[in-house]
């Protein structure tokens, strides 16, 4: 547990973080018609490009899964769903705090907002599938339902030109972003990056040693019988 | 409200999230270690017992 990926990489996401809050909070020029409010968009987006890379990273850990199955890659597509979902919990509480001052409305069922909060329900309900059905059917049954149901990540990303919705559409979309708002926003995007890879990695270990205490448990046991 | 405690709303919401999900994992290795502390009596017991 003590290689140097566990030292070196927390140390570069605290880093990162301090530099992305410093480019939210002083770099980030105030957006003229929705004022200081729009800097809860550093930390929105950031939330939803981490949320979309750890659940891909569940979409490659799955087929891992079914074509070794081997227990670390159930592990790592776990690992990897809890800290996505923590992270489309934010991108869901921030989004209203943002729209309520901005829209007038705290949530409206656009196209963008429906998909985000599916992908929520599914990954929560892969999460629920993992601990209800124990051991190798569970690993089975979640990484074929992981696959599945990464199929909302794309919708969720194109959701706002497949259907004209009230969310903006930032990236390739000609969403006009002010220029001294792409680095803050580069900056905040790669330390919740970096942040997720740290989550993913500490659960990752701990779920890793749980099983190697499972095997020892279960030797033990044969030792005394 | 005005803009301020919206903005430090989501603030606080976040980083609380972030935090307390990294209590949940301190959680989980304080009860692995109590597991492995188990199975280290257990081997101490049954190695005096042999002995």
């Amino acid at each position: 547990m003590n290689r140097k990926i566990d030292i070196i990489l927390p140390a570069i996401t605290l880093l990162a973080i301090l530099a992305a809050l410093a480019g939210a909070f002083l770099l980030a020029p105030t957006e003229k018609t929705m004022g200081d409010v729009q800097r809860i968009f550093y930390f929105h987006l950031a939330s939803a490009a981490a949320a979309f890379a750890s659940f891909t990273c569940v979409l490659i850990s799955s087929i891992a899964f079914i074509l070794r199955r081997e227990t670390v890659w159930d592990n790592i597509a776990t690992s990897a769903a809890e800290v996505g979902v923590l992270f489309t919990t934010f991108v869901l509480i921030t989004g209203p705090l943002w729209a309520r001052p901005v829209w007038g409305q705290w949530w409206v069922w656009d196209p963008r907002l429906t998909t985000t909060l599916i992908l929520w329900f599914l990954y929560t309900g892969y999460l629920v599938l993992r601990q209800t059905i124990p051991g190798y059917r569970g690993a089975m049954a979640g990484a074929v339902f992981a696959i599945l149901a990464y199929v909302d990540v794309p919708v969720v990303y194109f959701s706002v030109s497949l259907w004209r919705g009230i969310h903006p559409q930032v990236l390739g979309g000609g969403g006009g972003l002010d220029p001294g708002m792409v680095p803050p926003l580069l900056i905040s995007v790669i330390a919740f990056l970096l942040l997720s890879a740290v989550l993913i990695q500490e659960r990752l270990n701990l779920a890793n040693a749980m099983d190697r205490v499972d095997r020892i448990a279960v030797a033990l046991e044969d030792v005394e019988q | 409200m005005n803009d301020l405690t919206y903005l430090f709303i989501a603030f606080a919401v976040m980083w609380t999230g972030i935090l307390g999900y990294l209590i949940r994992l301190a959680g989980l290795r304080r009860q692995l270690e109590e597991r492995i502390d188990r199975f280290e009596e257990r081997i101490i017991v049954r190695d005096l017992e042999d002995a």
